[in-house]
């Protein structure tokens, strides 16, 4: 019996296993998620058929949109590739594992393995039709699309072409490059791709198809604000700025409007120049809050508080359940010399939504700056339940207001004069705790705001653990 | 791991800078000292860890508020979607935004089912909410209330919190994680990169988990059947509908060995690789879709290595 034979008998074997023996779901349930490629995939892997599992997810692949990431695939994946590489020595087994190996390479873009190990096979089957199928669309996803459609063309004159040269076509019409080109198929369909491979957190990849994009359809502004904005998410705002120059260079059309513009050089830290850029707009459209926020942002970061608190102020009164403005705000009272005000708005709060712990942890807190240590054991008392975050740090600061007032009671005029804790009451380096000596109702500098905002970044966390 | 990262983070732009940052590390490393490369790699890391801004007012590393409140500053992009503003504010379709829109803490988005709403959190961190699904969006967290959501979540100083039914979950900082909330309170997690993590737990699950969360249980690689109501979602139909029409329709599995499809040459000569230069794009003259003379059958699976079709 020639290899040859042997592995037709295997093929056979797969092929009537499939058709008899479905997955379990399919089978209880006829028609029910029968046509959800990779769910039937992932239930052929877990099964252990290995080989159907990953032809359904190179089908999957080929023609689904769930955005899955390259680690999510190699996880799926990992079992069946261990058997494979099993196989591969095994005389009988070894070419269709190579095969599938191929496809699992190919799956999880080890596009130079897959076509390495796929050229081997070609050689050894050179009328497969199913391996010059795959060699052309690894030659799609490697980019090369005129081998790719050689590839192709080849296949209707291969023994039993079947169904594979349509699939090809599908593939090449989808792209908008099948018998009639048709470009705003191939610019639709190159974006969907590139926002997959964005939702599959493959940057670059995405990166890669915007610029391929960008320079077959130059004129389209779809591509680069795209770009434009992935640089941005991936911390490369520089290279955002340096694209939108090249683009500023070569069209009369504006890539990006003033807003999305200062939203670069705030990531870009150019604070000054989001000032300049957004001051202007923001008397056109007063309404706008996202502008706004950039605004007082920008001021706040430029140590302009008094004129980025009436900007907070507002975003709070907008949108009295965001914290963060609400924070924003009062640190800027706090800056400029205000904190009175400051806490009167974060009681109002409080009052308003009792359950918010990570506000009072920052209400007591200003109280203990304030030396209003029994308002502020009154706030951490309402901390101390099981299971608060905040327990920990509400106990702690508990046992320290109450040594401060033991120490005020007895000591007096002795130890301290001034009456304020002495340093062995402060809590300890570290703490979330600011040190209760260090109050004054002054401007704060700079540095200060700072002090203060590392502090409360500290308490925060505790919401995250 | 890159153990360079959590210092270069955040105020390093260019890939240059990264490189003298690294130079400078590993010089210091090997401790040779080179009284010129060093000081100058140094001083360009120094300068890049400056506050942002670098306004020589503002003196001060203050964090920036959107990657502190990462969900607070949360932006409905132009596209799908629809914004519900707490109280009784009227609701907004993303179909007709011109620009971005700053979601009030406490919103809801919600999409149809044929439509994928996109918000951007903070500078760095992305939000994707697919076909038929709500998430509330909060200050400090989300809220899944039905359906599934992708986040992204970029290079921020606290991580990104997901809550839905009684579960509440962790995506850490550089992480990516989708999650699909069942109709009995569960939920599906997929980790796309990084990692994350139940809240109050130490364990974290890594890049490629598919994890099954329920109250503050996980499972991690929960058993297929598991998926079926996820993978049950509308956002499939269209391309499941694609699939039938390629003749790909795995249901209808029907193949039979005794048939020899029509217009097949067992034992034609093969054209062997590597394909000759200057073939034309031509396959084979069948249109697409719906076309196909033959019987359904899967052509990526019934097919043999060696091309000489069905015996």
């Amino acid at each position: 019996m020639t290899v040859n034979r042997i592995i037709k008998y295997l093929l056979l074997c797969i092929m009537f296993s499939a058709t008899g023996a479905g997955p379990v779901a399919a089978k209880n349930d006829p028609g029910k998620h029968a046509q959800n490629v990779y769910f039937q995939a992932l239930q052929a892997l877990e099964s252990g058929s290995f080989l159907k599992g990953v032809q359904l997810y190179y089908r999957f692949l080929l023609i689904g949109d769930l955005p899955l990431s390259k680690e999510v695939r190699a996880h799926d994946l990992v079992k069946a590739m261990g058997q494979f590489k099993k196989e591969l020595a095994d005389k009988t087994r070894g070419d269709k594992a190579a095969l599938a190996i191929i496809l699992i390479d190919r799956i999880i873009e080890r596009l130079d393995k897959a076509d390495k190990r796929l050229n081997a096979l070609r050689e050894k089957f050179p009328s497969s039709v199913l391996l010059a199928f795959i060699k052309g669309e690894l030659m799609l996803a490697l980019g090369d699309q005129n081998l790719a459609v050689r590839i192709f063309g080849t296949m209707s004159r291969l023994p039993s072409p079947r169904g594979f040269p349509a699939l090809a076509d599908y593939l090449l019409e989808r792209r908008g490059q099948g018998k009639r080109s048709d470009p705003a198929a191939r610019r639709n369909f190159l974006m969907r791709i590139a926002y997959r491979r964005w939702d599959e957190t493959d940057f670059a990849g995405a990166k890669k198809i915007f610029r391929n994009i960008m320079s077959e359809f130059p004129k389209d502004p779809e591509a680069p604000r795209a770009l434009v904005d992935l640089l941005i998410q991936i911390d490369k705002a520089d290279e955002a700025v340096q694209l939108i120059d090249e683009w500023q260079g070569s069209s009369t059309e504006q890539l990006i409007a003033p807003l999305p513009l200062a939203r670069i050089r705030y990531s870009q830290g150019r604070f000054a120049e989001v000032i300049e850029l957004l001051t202007p707009l923001q008397k056109a459209d007063p309404q706008d809050m996202y502008l706004r926020l950039l605004l007082a942002e920008s001021r706040f970061q430029t140590g302009q508080y008094a004129a980025a608190a009436p900007l907070y102020e507002s975003l709070s009164e907008a949108d009295r359940k965001n914290q963060g403005f609400l924070q924003r705000w009062i640190a800027c009272l706090d800056a400029s010399g205000n904190i009175t005000e400051g806490v009167s708005r974060l009681e109002a709060y409080i009052q308003e939504n009792p359950n918010d712990s990570a506000m009072r942890v920052e209400l007591a807190s200003i109280l203990m700056r304030l030396e209003k240590y029994d308002d502020a054991r009154a706030q951490y008392y309402a901390l101390k339940e099981v299971g608060n975050p905040y327990r920990g740090l509400a106990l702690q600061q508990i046992a320290v207001i109450d040594k401060v007032n033991y120490d005020r009671l007895f000591n007096a005029g002795t130890a301290n004069p001034d009456g304020v804790a002495s340093p062995a009451s402060a809590p300890e380096a570290g703490s979330a705790f600011p040190d209760p000596t260090s109050i004054d109702q002054k401007p704060k500098q700079a540095e200060d705001v700072e002090n203060i905002q590392k502090e409360q970044i500290e308490r925060m966390k505790e919401l995250f653990k | 791991m890159n153990i360079f990262r959590p210092l270069l983070r955040n105020r390093l732009p260019g890939s240059s800078l990264r490189g003298a940052a690294l130079l400078a590390a590993v010089l210091l490393w090997s401790r040779v000292a080179p009284v010129t490369a060093l000081p100058d790699a140094a001083d360009q890391v120094a300068q890049h860890l400056r506050p942002a801004g670098g306004s020589p007012t503002s003196g001060a590393a203050v964090a920036r508020f959107g990657d502190i409140y990462v969900t607070g500053m949360a932006v409905l992009l132009p596209g799908g979607g629809t914004l519900e503003p707490p109280g009784a504010a009227s609701k907004v379709s993303a179909k007709t935004l011109r620009s971005e829109l700053l979601i009030p803490s406490g919103s809801l988005v919600t999409t149809g089912a044929s439509e994928t709403a996109r918000v951007r959190l903070g500078e760095r961190s992305l939000l994707r909410i697919s076909p038929d699904s709500a998430v509330r969006i909060f200050a400090l967290h989300l809220k899944l209330e039905r359906g599934e959501i992708g986040v992204q979540q970029g290079k921020t100083i606290l991580p990104l919190r997901i809550l839905a039914s009684d579960s509440a979950m962790i995506v850490d900082c550089e992480s990516a994680a989708d999650f699909f909330l069942s109709k009995a309170g569960s939920m599906i997690v997929t980790v796309q990169a990084g990692t994350a993590r139940l809240q109050g737990r130490e364990e974290r699950f890594s890049a490629g988990q598919r994890i099954e969360v329920a109250g503050s249980a996980a499972v991690s690689d929960p058993p297929v059947s598991h998926l079926l109501e996820w993978l049950d979602s509308p956002r499939f139909a269209p391309w499941q509908e694609t699939m039938s029409r390629l003749d790909m329709d795995v249901s209808e599995d029907t193949f039979n060995p005794a048939e020899t499809p029509a217009g097949a040459a067992p034992g034609a000569p093969a054209v062997s690789g590597p394909e000759s230069a200057g073939q034309t794009a031509s396959t084979t003259g069948s249109t697409l879709p719906g076309s196909f003379p033959q019987a359904p059958d899967d052509v990526l699976q019934q097919h043999d290595l060696d091309g000489a079709g069905q015996p």
